[in-house]
């Protein structure tokens, strides 16, 4: 009976742990995806297809993942092919702060140029390299929406696919046993090295952070 | 009979659950600040050298007083080794963060100010002389040294909060953001700089074995800090 109450009590609290983390069991680890060799790709993204960053209701942050793999729209960009994602920019973007990137998998990142357009697909801001930092599990660039903004345009970097990102990642690990006269806990501390390959195949992510949630509201009409 | 269940693992992700940290994007183009003055005061009087899951933690109260002594000690003498190898971790990160500044086409300059009574941004800022356009203000609220547990090694590690508030209003935040580097686990919207391979020491007597390399260890993590705390300026 003890035993069965621990194990439920386990597989609650794992199920929370990955409910919290937004991940689930993977039998395969996807890899990076190095080359790219899709031919005849249009040169203007398909604003039409774009993807909303309007959330159903004003909320503080709103994340939207997008997965990206070789069969997804491509694009010729710079004069390169590459796969792309679009985002429609949420219509009030005053108040709003935006983290565009891809999220880091256990092997591989999705390799983000950043491009932001306006209502007609034009260019109006792009991000050098150095502006994109690591910020916990994404790879991102971090910009407040300008006047006639309108679009947010992910593509692949391709002198940035293939690079590796070497981080060290320290944590700590708690073991508990459980006896019939009690628990012990006991905790180490990890120290390992992590290498992910920057690839054309990934997750592009794109989080909208509010800083007035209440301004529907405030609004007359 | 005893019926034994190990469980590992459940701590790990818990982190997972905390809220995103969410920084303040500077646009430069709309700030149109030329000069800069840096708030002084930057860093903790002392560096840390915290060894998280050591033996002691594991055994209660009494672990824990025994942790804290010997936490004590060892910080006690690393601070004596970067002191006597002539090492300031103030003045370092400031001719870092000007030369910085001044590589991305800023006038900068250094300003004195009150000390501060706790690890926080100022309420207000001093000029000696023409008055800036903003004042960074660079918050490092712990650098030294870090291992994840015993028999884990020793690396560097800054954790830092950053802003950039005009002179003119200084209720216009222009810029802020948070720094980790080397941070147990990565926080959500949190600025994470991985610690730099190079400088790995073994234990406290590999430590104080070199105290220049001890020192220069500190120092590239500063330096990184400082790169990414100005790099947000571009």
């Amino acid at each position: 009976m003890r035993f069965t109450l621990n194990l439920s009590v386990m597989a609650a609290a794992a199920g929370l742990l990955g409910a919290c983390a937004g991940t689930s069991s993977v039998a395969i680890v996807p890899t990076a995806v190095v080359h790219y060799d899709r031919q005849g790709c249009p040169t203007q993204p398909d604003l039409g297809a774009a993807l909303s960053l309007t959330p159903e209701k004003e909320k503080a942050a709103h994340t939207v993942t997008t997965p990206v793999r070789a069969g997804s729209g491509c694009l010729t960009w710079a004069g390169k092919a590459t796969p792309y994602v679009v985002y429609a920019l949420p219509a009030d973007v005053e108040d709003k702060t935006f983290d565009v990137g891809a999220s880091l998998e256990s092997q591989r990142i999705f390799a983000p140029e950043v491009t932001v357009l306006d209502g007609q697909g034009a260019p109006t801001r792009t991000f050098a390299r150095d502006q994109f930092l690591y910020r916990g599990g994404v790879y991102s660039v971090q910009f407040r929406a300008r006047p006639g903004d309108a679009y947010v345009l992910v593509t692949a970097a391709p002198e940035l696919v293939g690079k590796a990102y070497e981080s060290i990642a320290i944590g700590t690990t708690t073991t508990t046993a459980y006896t019939g006269a009690g628990s012990a806990s006991w905790t180490v501390g990890n120290d390992s090295a992590q290498s992910r390959t920057f690839s054309y195949e990934g997750v592009a992510q794109v989080s909208v952070f509010d800083s007035d949630t209440k301004e529907a509201a405030k609004k007359p009409g | 009979m005893h019926k034994v269940l190990v469980a590992a693992g459940l701590a790990v992700s818990l982190s997972a659950c905390a809220s995103t940290y969410v920084g303040k994007p500077y646009d430069r183009a709309a700030a149109n600040v030329q000069s800069i003055g840096i708030a002084d005061d930057a860093l903790p009087e002392k560096a840390t050298a915290s060894e998280v899951a050591s033996v002691g933690s594991n055994f209660g109260l009494v672990g824990a007083l025994a942790n804290a002594a010997i936490q004590q000690s060892r910080e006690k003498a690393i601070n004596d080794a970067l002191a006597g190898a002539g090492f300031d971790a103030e003045a370092r990160l400031e001719q870092r963060v000007i030369t910085s500044l001044d590589a991305q086409g800023y006038r900068a300059k250094v300003e004195q100010n009150a000390v501060r009574q706790k690890r926080v941004y100022l309420a207000s800022y001093n000029s000696a002389g023409d008055k800036p356009d903003a004042y960074l203000d660079i918050v490092v609220t712990n650098y030294g040294y870090l291992s994840a547990g015993v028999g884990q090694p020793w690396r560097p590690t800054v954790a830092a909060t950053v802003r950039l508030v005009s002179a003119s209003d200084s209720s216009k935040v222009l810029m802020e953001n948070q720094i980790v580097y080397n941070g147990m686990y990565p926080q959500k919207g949190v600025i994470t700089l991985s610690a730099n391979p190079e400088y790995a020491f073994l234990d406290r007597e590999d430590m104080l074995a070199d105290p220049a390399r001890l020192a220069g260890g500190i120092e590239d993590a500063l330096n990184k800090v400082a790169d990414t705390a100005v790099g947000l300026l571009r």
